[in-house]
């Protein structure tokens, strides 16, 4: 499963880094959520999100010095092993869609698992700007 | 607490001292946060009397218990003193990111009192606050403003409240802007910062507010969201999205009551120019804009060249903006408009208040009350686009007539003289918003009695409710049948849905929620926020509670007022509106002074206030537990002691 973003649609209501963190972390804080949105600086002209697309070059499985990024087969996608994860920052450098960002505790990588199939920000954005993609 | 910080900041200027005040939970439960604690402070540390600009004032922003929660239109707050353009209740609402931000760097609400010897800024962050030097940005636009106290504080992140030029020249209906384009707009208390040397106030805040049941929260979220339809705002049939609210303005001009030419026509020709449709189809609007978690993103940045440069920050096309300075001053040039809005916004001035005073100057003019020395080159006729884009500046800036205008129509009426006070359309001298009462008769109650003057924003009645009911708070139709519902009804039943919204929209302002989101006008429940009150503090919340909270904040305002000398021969409407509309579909249509003689009669009796004199009752003040009020008032001398027993 992959994730689609149409940058041009979003209004940067980060309602998406709202229930992402719910679902990852029990609370409401986008500081901790998988995508996020650059808008909560206000004067940000350009406002879209940034989320792990799942893309198919997967440079980040590449640059862990770990393999703490692993395969899970059953959904086609590359999660993160918090566990094995050290915090070094290597795959955030190489991600061309700045898809995957530090955990304020700073010791491992937040990487998008679409929910395990069922990603809540597509069901929640309001304009659509998130979609699934096969 | 929970679903609060429990924290008050108080920030006395004259001595130089930030102190921490807990705010106890019995206080948050009776009075909710937002208007309704703002209220609380202010009535018990107010002297009636006061000079709004003294040092006595005090500056209250308060968030409420639902601020920074994820939910749409839960991102506003409250900023409130005794306004210095009315000088009785003040206060005024902004969206954006400020709330959301006070409240995660650990306060419910901030307390501004004395006045500071130079221009200083607050800086608050992370539970710590203290008072700076505000040398080099006192005189400066918002925009440049707010980026140096940014790049001071050393975070981009940072939200800034500020106020500019007009606040500090204490043009008496000056703003307080949030972020740029947010403002808190109306009655005048970016003067009362002005007065305090308080150039801005910057809030940093990375903590988090603790909630009772977070998953219900959330639930209580993804639930709303799920309605795809609901979320644009379900009073538009396109959507606050694509038009914002100025798909107000087609609607007015359809129905006739389109306030055009300071209230002397109801339908305004070059209507078109200037409607939400024009704009959506314009080359200007460069993206829509929102506010945090909110779904409907009726905000939108415009970008033109010509005739005038828009400054894409600064401009916020809102209903009541473009109408004022639009339709009633008769200008049909949209860039222009979105301009003066523009200019509004940079130095820090109300819209609506701002084109007010234009079209009561050009009406002053038209009728030979201003001379030509007064109005120097400024060819002050109606709809002339560069006399208002200039004025507005000049208000600012407190020149030429400018100065005179900067104190509003009351004043400015009182100073000119010679019959020029028929032209001041205010309410308690607060210039009127954009709803031409004599089509729609609630409407024209709720002007007279609102608690901060001529206001459209502390009860909606009328049109809204012809095809919308709520039974949760008691407008089914078998109470409020069609008849009673009807714009021009003016009979008991229509009093009491003001009444009841009066107090529903009270407790808004308290919780504070943006109207747009929220019954009548926005698609969420009154039971959804009551959910999210109980989910978000443990409390066990009522649809009777809210409204009884509501209530009670709504009779602590009036009792604000009535300390300050507000009576029922207040409680009055321009002597215009009792001529009749010249034309449209309600032609001939008038406001009677009768007819808002028995409506203020039955208002006072719903409410439970003597009705001779508009002054709530002990008894009244008792069954809403303020009892202190009550004593307070007593002691003042406005409600009777009550009798001593023999014993």
């Amino acid at each position: 499963m992959k994730l689609e973003i149409s940058p041009e649609k979003c209004t940067g209501c980060s309602l998406c880094a709202a229930v992402c963190s719910a679902r990852l972390v029990g609370e409401f804080s986008p500081s901790k959520s998988a995508v996020y949105v650059e808008s909560l600086l206000p004067e940000k002209v350009v406002i879209r999100p940034y989320v792990c697309i799942q893309c198919d070059e997967h440079p980040c499985v590449e640059s862990c010095p770990v393999e703490a990024i692993v395969e899970d087969k059953e959904l086609g996608i590359y999660v993160v092993d918090k566990e094995l994860c050290t915090g070094c920052g290597a795959c955030i450098e190489v991600c061309p869609y700045s898809g995957l960002r530090l955990d304020p505790s700073k010791t491992y990588a937040i990487k998008c698992d679409v929910c395990r199939g069922k990603p809540r920000c597509v069901e929640i954005c309001p304009t659509q700007t998130l979609k699934t993609a096969e | 607490m929970l679903g609060y910080n429990g924290k008050i900041l108080r920030v006395n200027l004259t001595k130089g001292k930030v102190t921490d005040e807990p705010l106890e939970e019995e206080t948050a439960r009776k009075f909710i946060g937002g208007r309704g604690l703002g209220a609380y402070i202010l009535f018990n540390e107010l002297k009636p009397g006061i000079d709004p600009l003294g040092p006595e004032n005090k500056l209250v922003i308060a968030t409420g218990v639902v601020t920074g929660i994820p939910f749409p239109g839960n991102s506003c707050h409250a900023v409130m003193a005794k306004s210095p353009l009315t000088g009785i209740w003040g206060e005024a609402h902004a969206k954006g990111f400020f709330g959301p931000e006070l409240k995660s760097a650990g306060y419910d609400a901030i307390v501004v009192e004395g006045k500071s010897g130079t221009p200083v800024y607050l800086w608050v962050h992370n539970g710590k606050a203290e008072i700076r030097d505000a040398g080099n940005i006192w005189g400066k636009l918002i925009r440049e403003a707010q980026k140096i106290v940014k790049d001071e504080v050393k975070d981009d992140r940072a939200v800034v409240g500020c106020i500019g030029p007009a606040g500090e020249n204490l043009v008496r209906f000056a703003n307080v802007l949030f972020d740029f384009n947010h403002a808190a707009g109306r009655t005048g208390l970016g003067a009362v910062m002005g007065s305090k040397k308080l150039k801005a106030i910057a809030v940093r805040g990375t903590g988090r507010v603790r909630y009772a049941h977070e998953g219900k929260l959330l639930d209580l979220l993804v639930e709303k969201l799920k309605d795809k339809e609901a979320l644009r705002g379900p009073y538009w049939p396109d959507g606050l999205y694509k038009y914002g609210s100025i798909a107000d303005l087609a609607y007015w001009q359809e129905t006739g009551r389109l306030p055009t030419m300071n209230f002397r026509k109801c339908l305004f020709n070059g209507y078109d120019k200037i409607s939400a449709e024009t704009l959506a189809k314009s080359p200007y609007v460069v993206r829509h804009n929102t506010c945090p978690y909110c779904s409907v993103a009726c905000n939108r940045t415009l970008k033109a060249t010509t005739p005038y440069e828009l400054d894409p920050e600064y401009t916020t096309p809102e209903y009541e903006s473009v109408a004022a300075l639009g339709s009633f001053c008769m200008n049909d040039n949209l860039v222009s408009v979105m301009k003066a809005i523009e200019l509004c916004n940079k130095y820090g001035m109300d819209t609506i208040s701002a084109g007010g005073a234009i079209a009561f100057a050009m009406e002053c003019y038209e009728k030979g009350k201003l001379s030509k020395e007064n109005v120097k080159g400024l060819g002050l006729t109606w709809g002339n686009h560069k006399a208002i884009v200039q004025l507005v500046e000049m208000i600012a800036k407190r020149q030429g007539i400018g100065d005179l205008l900067a104190e509003g129509v009351k004043r400015a009426a009182e100073k000119l003289g010679g019959g020029t006070e028929e032209f001041a359309m205010h309410v308690k001298g607060l210039e009127l918003p954009f709803h031409e009462v004599r089509g729609m008769k609630g409407h024209g109650l709720a002007y007279a009695t609102s608690n901060r003057g001529g206001c459209h924003l502390q009860v909606e009645t009328d049109d809204m409710f012809e095809g919308q009911l709520s039974s949760e708070i008691g407008i089914d139709e078998t109470r409020f049948p069609k008849e009673y519902r009807d714009r021009l009804y003016a009979g008991p039943e229509k009093v009491r849905i003001v009444k009841i919204i009066g107090d529903l929209f009270a407790v808004f302002d308290s919780l504070v929620v943006c109207k747009w989101t929220v019954y009548p006008c926005g698609g969420t429940k009154t039971g959804t926020l009551v959910d999210i009150v109980s989910a978000a503090t443990g409390w066990d919340f009522t649809i009777d509670e809210l409204m009884k909270t509501g209530e009670r904040i709504f009779n602590l305002c009036r009792a604000f007022n009535v300390r300050e000398g507000i009576t029922r021969k207040d409680d009055k409407l321009p002597k215009r509106f009792t001529e009749p509309l010249p034309e449209g579909p309600y032609k001939g249509e008038t406001f009677p002074q009768h007819v808002l003689k028995n409506m203020l009669n039955n208002f006072y009796r719903f409410r439970g206030w003597d009705e001779k004199t508009g002054i709530p009752t002990r008894k009244k003040l008792e069954e809403l537990e303020l009892e202190h009020v009550a004593d307070n008032l007593e002691t003042h001398g406005i409600i009777p002691s009550i009798p001593k027993r023999k014993k």
